[in-house]
């Protein structure tokens, strides 16, 4: 092993011959898979950012289409206080679902994807590439909760300062 | 007999764009406890605006307005939101019921915020006394138009407020369940509540004991009416 080095000079003066060990290899190989994972990672950050938009978005047209009804709510007797607990009970039953779909769908999807790989993949190692620890699927629905509660503020917010009169004519201006 | 409401000097300007809008100019007004009042007047007479600063929904430019002896004028939201749940149970012309609810809980609704707890046989009453006793379960969608509007009186009811106002509450029914509906306040007012029906209907508005014409923000007319009283 201490050796290869020395070897592979010795081998690398014969005309027309390189030597590329095994470590190079996987050297190239290490760096090529870290390079896929940040490349993946920057594709999760604007999924994950383009994702909040849509929740941010979805919230306050919600909101917004409801605007009459928090008008009402208020002209009956609720609160501000109350308006923005509502939308963020709201969001969170939301959310919470929305996460526990996404990891059943991320435990199936990951499978099928496992499958498709394996099929194209010339040396595929037996047994399975994924392993789900119950870890990171807490980590999942914690993480699309919070996502989803941040997104939800600021729809809350709007909804609560709003007086009865500018609810009840309707609209978010 | 004590004023239960009473307003002076009641000025709301708006702004729409450049355009300042004068909804109510020094408007006087005063209703006394257990009176049943109608206020007509066209669209755009400032009937809505007069209702919303005596319900405390809006505060009025200028002006002072006194519900069961304190002043509501000058006071803030927070405090407003105690004001209208103790004291006022709204009817609106789109009754505004959550169509996922069954009647009685919309009837429940404003308890969720009062966070009264009222016995099953009050709510059962306010049904019974609304006419809906065998339609608790009806969803809004499974009603017609005039039982809706009573499940809207009756979840204004259920705080037992000291007075009740509607904004058009017949606005969008036809004339026999307007009447029928008129013959609740009625009965409501014979049970001792004070009401302010604003219409822009002018034979229901004769069945009140007072009416009072708005045009143009002003007050132009107040009729003692002989209260049929049936």
């Amino acid at each position: 092993m201490s050796r290869i080095s020395e070897i592979s000079a010795e081998m690398e003066r014969i005309p027309d011959i390189q030597v590329v060990t095994m470590a190079q290899v996987m050297g190239t190989i290490m760096n090529l898979a870290a390079s896929a994972r940040s490349l993946l990672m920057t594709v999760i950050a604007i999924a994950m950012i383009i994702s909040a938009f849509g929740i941010l978005n979805t919230l306050l047209m919600s909101v917004n289409e409801r605007t009459r009804e928090f008008g009402m709510l208020k002209a009956i007797g609720a609160s501000g206080l109350d308006i923005g607990k509502i939308i963020m009970a709201e969001t969170l039953i939301i959310t919470v679902s929305g996460g526990v779909i996404g990891v059943v769908m991320a435990v199936a999807g990951s499978s099928i994807i496992e499958g498709f790989v394996k099929g194209i993949l010339p040396y595929s190692p037996r047994g399975s590439f994924i392993y789900i620890s119950p870890e990171l699927v807490g980590f999942s629905i914690l993480f699309s909760v919070a996502l989803g509660m941040l997104c939800g503020v600021y729809p809350a917010l709007k909804s609560s300062r709003l007086t009865p009169m500018e609810a009840i004519r309707g609209g978010i201006e | 007999m004590t004023a239960i409401l009473e307003a002076s000097g009641l000025t709301k300007t708006y702004r729409r764009g450049r355009e300042e809008i004068h909804a109510l100019k020094e408007v006087d007004f005063r209703v006394e406890e257990g009176e049943f009042v109608s206020i007509i007047g066209p669209s755009g007479s400032g009937k809505t605006a007069l209702l919303n600063i005596l319900g405390c929904l809006d505060t009025p430019t200028v002006g002072r307005v006194w519900l069961n002896g304190i002043e509501t004028s000058n006071l803030r939201e927070r405090e407003l939101v105690r004001i209208r749940r103790d004291n006022i149970g709204f009817v609106f012309q789109q009754f505004y019921l959550i169509p996922t609810l069954s009647a009685r809980e919309n009837i429940e609704l404003p308890l969720l915020f009062s966070r009264k707890e009222e016995e099953k046989e009050r709510i059962e009453e306010i049904l019974e006394m609304v006419g809906l006793g065998d339609r608790g379960d009806h969803l809004p969608g499974q009603l017609s138009g005039g039982e809706m509007q009573r499940v809207a009186v009756g979840r204004a009811l259920i705080n037992d407020p000291k007075i009740l106002l509607a904004d058009e509450p017949t606005g969008n029914l036809d004339s026999g369940t307007s009447n029928r509906i008129f013959d609740l306040f009625r009965d409501l007012n014979r049970q001792g509540l004070t009401l302010v029906i604003v219409t822009h209907n002018t034979d229901l508005a004769t069945e009140a004991q007072k009416m009072y014409t708005l045009r143009d923000g002003q007050i132009v007319g107040g009729e003692e009416l002989a209260f049929h009283g049936r």
